[in-house]
């Protein structure tokens, strides 16, 4: 057995990687990550011809698309640097190069032709509904339900389970020859300050935490079925859009379509479970529960649903006009959809209980505040998340302090543990920068015709990938009747922005601007 | 050093026998003794229209200057006083001065309700153009007083800001930079400090009474408006605010709020003839950057609207006064976020504006674009500058902390307005205007009719306007005192439950 030395071995990973091609980072990334977005719609093509057989030839001649594209990327390309902008543009290139290509299936198909509709209007509410599949947000553009077949319908809550988890994440479990920086990859795409590493290998985080992501799908889905109503259709469809909390549904009432406390039971369970940081899933499924214990996120974070369900319920009881129980099971709901970055609606018509835009204005803010915050780390949930808030709060108050004590040396803690310095700094950069992000937003959507309370809500809920807005863009309603085009592109942008965390989006031409730089000086 | 600067440095103070040192009863004595001087020509008026609501006035502003000048005897500086003093003495003074504004609404019989005095109290003091009195039923004398009152909450948040916060907050975002040399400087010691500040913040109401008369707006309006557009407080006589006044009192406020919002400093030096310092002001021009933006946002998105109406209401916006010479709540939604987001931001520090303030946005801007370049290279080595002097990396630190409260009070606020049945949007609004300082907001109308909120809407308002006249630290610091309180109360009760275990 021959005994490889330290340089030989770079040696030897450089030679396997040099097998000719363009070293390209991002290119390669993207290419992996388009062969498995291809696999999806070709499945999803699968059953529709197995069912309705509408769109059959859409979600195949899209597959096919895109899988050429992504194995010609992947063939013709080997990974490059790893270094920090490479990363981040491999990801944000990824997801955009993904948004596109995704709303080819609703293009071909021709989902958003209502009759005289213009190609560019189609174009726009696909490339909407893709942004909103992929980064989970679950806002849609679709009027009519009855247009795309249940195979088409099967992509849509599909896209929404790739991207909970993260097709990046996916491409590091399956595929550990990558070669470069698979935790700087994972760390960019997942929801979260930093990666919890499983094991020592990037590549088996991934794969257990797609593992563990999978098994909760299939359990939803299961119990969905094991109760009255859903199909195993709507078992599967629902279970893929509740584990990565995307929100999506086969149906126009969402969840409201069963008028079923059990099935909100279930998907209330589901969606708070899909909200919880999937590390201590994994360590649970192998016996380990001391995880759920031992975690401050994890305990603020029910402790914040359960005081905001008991605030909505107060509110919609004592002051809203609602019967307790009404109260009860409207609150509870939309406080886990929202509270889990979910989405799903129970609102039974425009005017029901579930339909939280006719809500007392308090009981809105509530949901507002949940948008804002999202749930845990590690979770397939969108928003700031619960640790930073907690870790920003603390900080807040060490600041406050400092005012009255300004050489006491006060140390920000999570739990019983002191927070580094580098952080909280990163936290409150991220912070000041959703900030700045949120302003901005509001300024173009409000520019571009949408009124305050609708930009308000599009851009919190955009950022925080929730899916229903406020207003006029509230849980019944759709973004395309809401939002001008240019506004639902924005608003397109801003669901990407949201669940890559901002940065990746931010600095992927950072990238491309260094190489134009490199080859012109 | 002569016995003289030693005074002037409140190191020692002549003619003393029993004195004492408290940064909290000489903070209390000068406000209340500048209200007391500002109360009695306003009582003097009033007993003209009704001898007894002038009599209380007149008794008030007794009161106020024995109790000022008696504080102000008893009173010799020792020690430099700590920060937490400061703080808590600023918080204490307001405390009074809104009591104090609260007896003189009452006994005056403006109104009857304690909650209704009150608010107006805060309102005034705190330089919020929200009222829950019809301005055009006030006598005189009583919108002398409540011109008063916004006049003398401006003045203690200058003193505040530019003398005695600098003292013992060196070098921390809380406290405005551009000081420059020590012989140049608009505060080299408290009591020069103080004497500048109130000459320069006088010297600016009676150019602006005067201007205001030159266009004919008459002496009672004219002194009241001078007082509640140079303190940015925004009260008027109007029930439209400034939109029935013609083109004439319309530019002369617009060009008093925006002076109004500049930083003292900046004031200082153009008195000085330092045209250079002046010129070189980042933060004056991205106030005035902010302003134009903004007018030229309102006239792209509002049909109908002039230049002059708009460049009034992004001057009113961004140094927090909150008049209006026109019905803003009718504009486009985009107008209304741009002065929405203004407001938000608010004046130059030093200012009598309230708001984030532009410095801090700015930085904070800064820091935002640091930390992405940090992603890129977590070793990289970046400053960020505030007028030309880098702000060390712990008080960046400490300004994100600081923004983190200024947002989590506006949405504290904005919960408990919408608690009362108010709009979200309103809510939003309200709390953020009322935060800044400004106080009109969609539901409130341009003028700040605070009646269309509850009585309780308005009593929650009143913490909030609070703590935004003074950049929100007394409020917090008296919450993390409260919190530090219910520690150690707990600690104790703990450590007593195991002794008797």
């Amino acid at each position: 057995m021959k005994i490889f030395r330290p340089l030989e071995i770079r040696r030897a990973t450089e030679l396997h990687h040099d097998r000719g091609g363009i070293h390209s980072t991002p290119l390669h990334v993207m290419g992996i990550a388009l062969v498995f977005v291809s696999v999806g719609m070709l499945l999803s093509g699968v059953i529709e011809l197995g069912s309705t057989n509408r769109d059959t030839a859409a979600l195949f001649i899209s597959g096919i698309i895109t899988l050429v594209l992504g194995a010609l990327l992947w063939w013709a390309t080997r990974p490059g640097s790893a270094r920090a902008r490479d990363v981040f543009a491999a990801v944000g290139w990824t997801w955009i190069v993904i948004t596109l290509l995704g709303a080819l299936p609703f293009v071909l198909a021709g989902t958003f032709d209502l009759g005289g509709t213009s190609m560019t209007e189609q174009i726009v509410n696909s490339i909407f509904e893709s942004a909103s599949g992929y980064s989970c947000t679950g806002s849609t553009a679709l009027q009519n339900f009855d247009i795309p077949g249940r195979g088409l319908l099967m992509y849509r809550q599909a896209t929404q389970w790739y991207g909970g988890m993260g097709i990046v994440v996916l491409a590091v479990a399956v595929l550990p020859f990558l070669g470069v920086g698979g935790l700087d990859l994972m760390t960019a795409e997942a929801p979260g300050p930093s990666s919890d590493r499983l094991t020592p290998r990037i590549s088996e985080t991934a794969k257990r935490l797609w593992a563990t992501y999978a098994v909760l799908t299939i359990a939803v889905g299961i119990a969905l079925f094991a109760v009255p109503g859903p199909s195993l259709y709507d078992g599967l469809a629902h279970g893929l859009t509740t584990a990565s909390t995307g929100g999506f549904s086969p149906y126009s009432k969402s969840i409201g379509h069963y008028d079923s406390v059990l099935v909100e039971a279930v998907i209330i369970i589901g969606m708070v479970i899909g909200g919880m940081n999937f590390a201590h899933h994994w360590r649970a499924l192998q016996g380990r529960f001391a995880g759920y214990g031992n975690d401050p996120e994890l305990r603020t974070y029910l402790v914040m649903l359960g005081a905001c369900t008991g605030l909505v319920v107060g509110l919609l009881w004592l002051d809203g006009g609602f019967g307790f129980g009404e109260a009860f099971r409207a609150g509870i709901f939309n406080v886990a959809a929202l509270g889990t970055s979910t989405g799903f609606g129970n609102a039974t018509g425009d005017i029901s209980n579930g339909n939280f835009v006719l809500w007392v204005p308090a009981a809105q803010m509530v949901l507002l505040f949940l948008m804002v915050v999202g749930a845990c780390t590690g979770s397939t949930s969108g928003g700031i998340k619960v640790m930073r808030v907690q870790v920003l709060v603390g900080h807040s108050i060490r600041s406050i302090r400092h005012t009255q004590q300004p050489r006491a040396v006060i140390p920000v803690r999570h739990g019983s543990h002191a927070v580094s310095e580098d952080i909280v700094s990163r936290m409150a950069g991220f912070f000041v920068l959703y900030l700045l992000l949120v302003l901005s937003g509001i300024v173009i959507l409000t520019g571009l015709g949408a009124g305050l309370v609708e930009a308000i809500g599009a851009i919190v809920g955009s950022l925080g990938n929730m899916g229903p807005a406020l207003g006029e863009a509230g849980p019944t309603a759709s973004f395309s009747t809401a939002f001008s085009q240019p506004a639902r592109l924005v608003i397109s942008l801003f669901m990407i922005i949201g669940r890559l965390e901002i940065f990746p989006m931010m600095l992927m031409f950072a990238a491309p601007a260094r190489a134009l730089r490199d080859r012109f000086s | 050093m002569s016995r003289t600067r030693l005074a002037d440095e409140g190191v020692v103070s002549l003619g003393a026998k029993r004195r004492v040192d408290s940064f909290n009863r000489l903070a209390i004595a000068d406000a209340l003794l500048t209200l007391g001087v500002l109360t009695l020509p306003a009582g003097i008026v009033e007993c003209f229209d009704d001898l007894s609501h002038g009599l209380v006035l007149l008794i008030g502003g007794g009161i106020g200057i024995g109790i000022g000048v008696s504080g102000r005897r008893t009173y010799q500086r020792r020690h430099r006083p700590t920060a937490a003093r400061v703080v808590g003495g600023l918080a204490a003074t307001w405390a009074v001065l809104v009591v104090f504004g609260t007896g003189i609404y009452l006994l005056s019989g403006v109104t009857s309700n304690p909650a209704t005095a009150l608010f107006e109290s805060a309102s005034g003091f705190s330089t919020t153009s929200l009222t829950a009195l019809d301005p055009t039923e006030l006598s005189a004398g009583m919108q002398l007083f409540r011109g008063a009152t916004q006049w003398v909450g401006a003045l203690v948040g200058l003193l505040a800001g530019i003398v005695a916060l600098p003292g013992v907050l060196r070098g921390s975002v809380h406290v405005p930079v551009g000081q420059g040399r020590r012989l140049d400087r608009l505060a080299p010691g408290p009591v020069t400090g103080r004497r500048r500040v109130l000459a320069i913040y006088a010297g600016l109401t009676a150019l602006c009474g005067l201007a205001y008369g030159a266009t004919g707006m008459g002496l009672e309006n004219s002194i009241v408006h001078a007082m509640t557009t140079v303190s940015t407080g925004g009260f008027t006589n109007r029930i439209d605010s400034f939109a029935s006044y013609g083109a004439g009192p319309q530019i002369v406020a617009t060009v008093f709020m925006t002076i109004a919002g500049m930083s003292y400093f900046v004031i200082w030096w153009i008195i000085r003839g330092q045209r250079r310092r002046f010129m070189r002001s980042t933060e004056l021009w991205l106030y005035l950057a902010m302003i134009l933006s903004a007018t030229i946002a309102i006239l792209l998105a509002t049909d109908g609207v002039g230049l002059r109406h708009a460049l009034f209401q992004s001057a009113s916006a961004a140094s927090t006064t909150g008049l209006a010479s026109a019905d803003w709540t009718v504009f486009p939604s985009s107008a209304l976020a741009v002065l929405l987001i203004t407001t938000a931001t608010g004046a130059m520090g030093a200012s009598a504006g309230g708001g984030l303030r532009v410095a801090r946005a700015g930085a904070l801007v800064a820091y935002a674009q640091r930390e992405m370049r940090r992603q890129l290279d977590p070793h990289v080595v970046t400053v960020v500058k505030r007028e030309g002097t880098v702000v060390a990396d712990d008080e960046l630190e400490r300004l994100t902390g600081y923004q983190i409260a200024h947002v989590g009070i506006c949405a504290i606020g904005a919960f408990l307005l919408a608690t009362t049945g108010v709009d979200i949007v309103s809510s939003l609004w309200t709390a953020i205007s009322a935060v800044s300082t400004a106080g009109p907001s969609p539901i409130t109308g341009p003028a700040g009719d605070a009646t269309n909120l509850t009585a309780v809407g308005r009593l929650l308002l009143i913490p909030g306007m609070l703590a935004g006249r003074l950049t929100i630290l007394p409020l917090l610091a008296a919450i993390v005192g409260l919190l530090q309180a219910k520690d150690h109360v707990l600690r104790r009760v703990k450590r007593t439950v195991r002794r008797v275990r």
